[in-house]
């Protein structure tokens, strides 16, 4: 396994992702494995060299842990998101990216994110621009329902 | 270059705008200027511009792009618009793809002009009022509505000086599409 370069390689892969596969960071739109591996494909064979683990390129990427947490993102724009943040961390290309990476991924974006805003308030608490400003960064997501009967949740990303 | 082909390459400059440029957001408010639309848009002008005196590499004052592409009312309205991505939906929406461009390029008009933005503008409304009651105003709407139509674009977000507006996108705030005229 060649790990080197693999955290600001996933980050360049995560952009080129976001770019080409556009997803509203206001919309709340859970995802499975396959609807990110895709775009991981390359960069796992590249680890391993070979053809052997680009069938799972979560598992060669990521530690268990990680791929659970990452997995429970509320749609694939955060997870490419996160995965932008990567580079950040100085873990050093050793190994998958560990749990503690992504946290401090994660904790990177809330910095970037919530600076300014009262987490703890609900919605019927806001005013319409604050709550509009909300969605518009992706603090509270909208998951959409039949007609009018969408919904709002807050980004667990950001319930840290 | 006739005005089928000018409309079919600026549909597809527009699908390029929309589909890759990152900074082009559906809910944040931008005002719209001339002088920041790409260079391939000048450049299509600048080909196609009806004062172009048979020179396709003469450059063009600044300012003038548009009017080369569209008749003066369209370039005002578009310049109103509340957003670069609205921007280029609504020039999407008025221009051809290039699998449509078997069309007859003689009954053009050599500008692009308001009957086909309102037409465009048109097939816009048509695919959110399905969704959503375009005559609610914003005082009537419950939180979720809200949010729902700032992710789509419906309402947008100006941010002034720390403060945050809506400004409820003018593409479905009126009703009546003769006001685009």
């Amino acid at each position: 396994m060649n790990y080197q370069n693999l955290r600001s390689s996933l980050a360049w892969s995560a952009s080129r992702e976001l770019l080409h596969h556009p997803v509203s960071r206001s919309v709340y739109k859970p995802f499975e494995r396959g609807d990110v591996e895709h775009g991981l494909r390359t960069l796992a064979c590249s680890v391993t060299g070979s053809g052997i683990g680009c069938s799972s390129p979560l598992s060669v990427l990521f530690s268990q842990e990680s791929i659970r947490l990452l997995l429970a993102l509320p749609s694939t724009y955060w997870f490419w998101r996160v995965c932008c943040e990567l580079h950040r961390t100085q873990q050093g290309d050793t190994g998958p990216i560990a749990l503690v990476e992504v946290e401090a991924a994660a904790d990177y974006l809330h910095q970037s994110f919530c600076s300014g805003h009262d987490l703890s308030l609900a919605p019927l608490e806001m005013t319409q621009a604050e709550l509009a400003s909300r969605v518009e960064l992706g603090l509270l997501l909208v998951q959409y329902g039949v007609g009018e009967r969408d919904q709002l949740r807050l980004n667990r990303l950001f319930c840290r | 270059m006739d005005a089928l082909k000018m409309r079919s390459k600026l549909h597809d400059i527009a699908v390029q705008a929309l589909l890759f440029d990152i900074n082009i957001l559906v809910n944040n408010y931008v005002r719209v200027q001339e002088s920041s639309l790409s260079a391939d848009i000048k450049r299509l002008a600048a080909r196609y511009g009806v004062d172009n005196r048979g020179d396709a590499n003469q450059s063009l004052p600044a300012g003038t792009a548009l009017g080369q592409l569209f008749e003066p009312d369209v370039v005002e309205y578009l310049l109103s618009l509340p957003s670069y991505y609205w921007f280029w939906q609504v020039v999407l929406g008025a221009t051809v793809p290039a699998a449509d461009k078997q069309g007859n390029a003689a009954v053009l008009p050599r500008r692009i002009g308001m009957d086909e933005v309102v037409k465009a503008v048109d097939v816009l409304r048509r695919q959110y009022s399905g969704k959503y009651d375009l005559s609610l105003p914003l005082t009537a709407l419950a939180p979720a509505q809200v949010g729902s139509r700032v992710a789509q674009g419906l309402l947008l977000v100006h941010r002034v000086d720390g403060a945050m507006v809506i400004v409820p996108n003018p593409i479905f705030a009126s009703p009546d599409l003769s006001l685009l005229h």
